[in-house]
């Protein structure tokens, strides 16, 4: 055991903790084309084609992929408008 | 099939033959008239639950969510219903197309691939191999559906390219 004393971190004073972080899981389904889910990430997060095409793959292949991540109300935020364009989405930390 | 979405300067270009105009005015009708999420499979798709395994936490965000999220829907079928006119209106003028914004054709993509998502949902399709089992009619309109979808996704992403 130390004993030292130990140093706050100035990141956890602002709330950046890991266990704030919160990801956003799409999961895959039988129905939204591969097209749509692609085009939705990239509208919705800003990526690239390839890197848009590589998550909706992961869904595809393993059932989920986990999308985006964040404090708490943003993944909120992030899984409303992925629920708003019919791909199922949950957060978890 | 005809090209259906084209991008235009300002927008998009939307042809859509009369029975088109028709068949998705019977979307908008379908989503309007849902039942409970507890007894619609329908409804129930386009709500699924955020917080696996917490109801309590899932209730919670379904207080504030639920009701912004079906506001949006409602704009967004109104969007299309508008765009039905103008294409019906189109229509008795002797042309085929109209230009829309990109909100309005994203709208138009949002509310095509929830039927399609209404439908899949009430016809039981769980698994791919679902599919294989469709009624005939049922499959050709999966099918459709999924190729207007997916026409229009690819069109809009060719939006954020330029």
């Amino acid at each position: 055991m130390t004993t030292e004393t130990p140093v706050r971190d100035p990141d956890v004073e602002q709330g950046e903790r890991t266990d704030d972080v919160w990801k956003v899981v799409v999961w895959d389904d039988p129905v939204n084309t591969m097209d749509y889910v692609v085009y939705v990430f990239r509208k919705l997060f800003g990526y690239d084609e390839v890197k848009a095409t590589r998550l909706m793959l992961e869904v595809h292949n393993e059932g989920r992929s986990v999308v985006a991540d964040g404090p708490r109300e943003k993944a909120e935020h992030d899984a409303y408008r992925l629920h708003h364009h019919g791909l199922w989405a949950t957060i978890e930390q | 099939m005809a090209e259906h979405f084209r991008l235009v300067p300002g927008g998009l270009e939307v042809s859509l033959s009369p029975e088109e105009v028709l068949f998705f005015g019977d979307l908008l009708r379908l989503l309007g008239g849902m039942g409970l999420p507890e007894e619609d499979p329908g409804a129930a798709r386009l709500g699924p639950p955020v917080y696996l395994g917490d109801p309590d936490a899932d209730a919670e965000w379904r207080r504030f969510a639920g009701t912004e999220l079906s506001a949006a829907r409602t704009a967004d079928r109104s969007s299309l219903e508008t765009v039905l006119d103008a294409l019906a209106e189109a229509h008795s003028r002797g042309e085929s197309s109209v230009t829309v914004s990109l909100e309005e054709a994203n709208a138009m993509l949002r509310v095509v691939n929830d039927a399609r998502l209404v439908l899949g949902a009430r016809w039981g399709i769980d698994t791919a191999e679902d599919y294989q089992r469709l009624r005939r009619e049922s499959s050709e309109i999966m099918d459709y559906l999924g190729w207007v979808v997916s026409d229009l996704a690819i069109t809009l992403s060719n939006a954020i390219d330029s």
